[in-house]
């Protein structure tokens, strides 16, 4: 029985694996195709870096998810100590309110979305980027600080303020600190799903604001170019360094804490 | 308070006459429930001063409308002669000690103790000598690098209070500290505390539910019942010379019968008529200017039990119902009419005079007209 669950578990670390490996060894693949491997190159690295439409939805990418993440985060942080402390009426429904996007089909708020941007008249950019990315992100942000601040004694902000806090004081000597390993969490979960994000974009994103995903989704038509491989190789390099800065054990119990 | 703020009213000087803590008409109500009905208690300078009561008393609201936690719903607070009731709980010159302890756990048993020189900005190397002072007054001088979950629950209290003194605030406020201890624990730390009080000469306001703390430490004691406060007074007389029968009930063990109190001056001795019983002498334990429906409190160890038909003197005789030894002394429950009544007797007094004493041995019962309180409330 160990046997048969050892290899499963073999089997699964393999299948999870084998993609990952896959991009990297084929972003250093001479053949200009994945069909065969013909020796090692770095020819894909100097074209993805040349290639300006691609580097230019990377920017919008990336500017995209620092924003929507760090303002996911803040808005967060706020929901969640101010639900931490409320037990009052309507808790439930506020609590159900910032979930729903998380129920919604997503294509269903980007329709919506864009219907609101076009009444209204506000120009698709990186503006409606952000808004319809944070409406995705934000419930995750919440809710994975919230179950951080609901750890938190209730007596200590009370201990803060008889020790002389004031309100701010307060946020930047105790809840904050106590706060920042569901921080850090919130603010990775948003920037992932705002940088991967492909739905919302398709609707939100106006001439001159493609977002990567969109790029390579549409770039599926024409062919895959190896530079997609040597960007998927270097994103994951990135999410290496950001994990290893982080630190692995701090990591675990970010992704324990979030699940929380 | 020696620190540096700027902006407390609170932190003007007031003369060292006024008291500590001043409570007038302070009354706070919660969706049309009165949790604390309007009260004025006085809370001397360095007094050890504790609010008893049973859960739900509302002792808890009235300690934390003396923080600035809650506000009032009418009645003023003084802090040393200086009206704080729209103080901020940070300007008030108060400091906690929460039942949870609430230490900061990002921060070191030091930095926890410095929190609030740190938040109120005192020099650095006053603040450390200070804080140092502080552990050592506690006796964890040598754990200030440790962490607060790294600590037995005893030493996290120490910490907790020294966080609290280490300011010297004109009032620290204790809320039940010693609930999440063991038994051996608390006895220890009822002693430590008293001795850590006297030692820093700051008012302690202590809440707590259990009587023999309260009895132990305290200079005096409120107690409290159904947001009303019953009676205020030291530990002795409110252990000899209860006022109500919430009081008698609450603390110690105490017999209670229902009588009809005629009238009369406080202190007066008189004879009622206890149904069931006889007539029995005792005093009155308040003025009382009409007869009304009073009771009779009667302490256990206050009960002289003899064998019956010895003596002359008449009293009332009842029925050993059990006994119970409990080392120290003997429990009797005894059947007098319709009532039960509790007696102790020394196991010195039983050996001497009720050797072979068993249950259903009739004994004669008396006590002193002094030790027999009717009180009306």
């Amino acid at each position: 029985m160990d046997r048969i669950v050892n290899g499963i578990a073999r089997g699964v670390f393999v299948f999870l694996y084998i993609p990952i490996v896959a991009v990297i060894v084929y972003s250093f693949n001479a053949a200009g195709t994945n069909t065969r491997f013909d020796g090692l190159t770095l020819q894909w690295y100097v074209e993805l870096f040349q290639d300006a439409s691609l580097m230019q939805t990377l920017r919008t990418s990336a500017l995209v998810a620092v924003i929507t993440a760090t303002v996911a985060t803040i808005i967060g942080i706020m929901f969640a100590l101010g639900l931490a402390r409320y037990r009052g009426r309507g808790r439930g429904a506020l609590l159900a309110l910032i979930a729903l996007p998380l129920i919604v089909p997503e294509i269903v708020l980007g329709v919506a979305l864009l219907s609101v941007f076009s009444t209204t008249k506000v120009p698709l950019g990186i503006l409606t980027l952000v808004l319809g990315h944070l409406i995705v992100s934000l419930p995750l942000a919440t809710l994975v600080l919230m179950s951080s601040a609901a750890m938190l004694d209730p007596s200590l902000p009370e201990a803060a303020t008889d020790l002389g806090c004031s309100p701010w004081q307060t946020f930047t000597r105790v809840y904050f600190p106590l706060l920042r390993p569901a921080v850090v969490a919130a603010w990775l979960l948003s920037f992932t799903t705002s940088f991967s994000n492909i739905v919302m974009s398709t609707f939100l994103s106006g001439v001159g604001s493609t977002t990567l995903p969109l790029k390579i989704y549409s770039s599926l038509k024409t062919g895959l170019t190896p530079s997609i491989n040597a960007l998927g190789a270097l994103l994951i390099l990135l999410t290496l360094v950001i994990v290893l800065l982080v630190g692995v054990s701090q990591m675990r119990r970010i992704l324990v804490e979030s699940r929380g | 308070m020696t620190t540096q703020t700027t902006s407390a009213a609170a932190d003007t000087t007031a003369p060292t006459t006024a008291p500590a803590v001043e409570i007038q008409g302070l009354s706070k109500e919660f969706a049309g429930h009165l949790a604390v009905h309007p009260l004025d208690l006085e809370i001397r300078e360095n007094e050890f001063f504790s609010i008893l009561g049973p859960s739900g008393c509302g002792k808890t609201t009235l300690m934390r409308m003396i923080t600035g936690f809650e506000t009032p719903s009418s009645g003023r607070v003084r802090l040393g002669g200086v009206d704080v009731t729209d103080v901020p709980t940070r300007n008030r010159d108060l400091n906690m000690l929460f039942q949870s302890y609430a230490l900061f756990p990002h921060l070191t048993v030091f930095e926890n103790v410095a929190f609030e020189l740190r938040v109120r900005r005192v020099a650095k190397a006053e603040a450390n000598r200070r804080t140092r002072e502080a552990l050592e007054l506690v006796k964890l001088g040598h754990l200030g690098d440790r962490k607060p979950d790294q600590l037995s629950g005893g030493q996290r209290q120490r910490v907790a209070l020294a966080r609290a003194v280490v300011s010297g605030p004109k009032v620290v406020l204790l809320d039940e500290p010693l609930g999440a201890l063991d038994q051996q624990l608390r006895k220890e730390m009822q002693y430590e505390l008293k001795r850590m009080q006297r030692e820093v000469g700051i008012t302690f306001i202590y809440v707590t539910h259990d009587q023999e703390e309260a009895l132990t430490m305290s200079d005096r004691i409120a107690v409290m019942s159904e947001g009303v406060v019953q009676q205020v007074a030291g530990p002795e007389d409110i252990y000899n010379r209860p006022e109500t029968r919430f009081v008698a009930g609450f603390i110690g063990s105490c017999n209670l019968l229902d009588v009809q109190a005629p009238d009369g001056a406080e202190g007066e001795e008189v004879a009622v008529e206890v149904p069931g019983v006889g007539t029995v002498r005792g005093v009155l334990g308040e003025t009382v200017p009409t007869p009304r429906a009073g009771t009779l409190l009667l302490r256990p160890e206050r009960i002289e039990v003899r064998p019956a038909g010895e003596g002359a003197s008449p009293g009332v005789v009842g029925v050993a119902e059990t006994l119970t030894f409990l080392g120290e002394e003997w429990h009797l429950h005894l059947r007098v009419g319709e009532h039960l009544l509790r007696a102790s007797v020394s196991s010195l007094v039983k050996e001497r005079d009720l050797p072979g004493l068993a249950a259903g041995d009739r004994l004669q019962l008396s006590w002193r007209p002094q030790d027999a309180r009717i009180v009306v409330r």
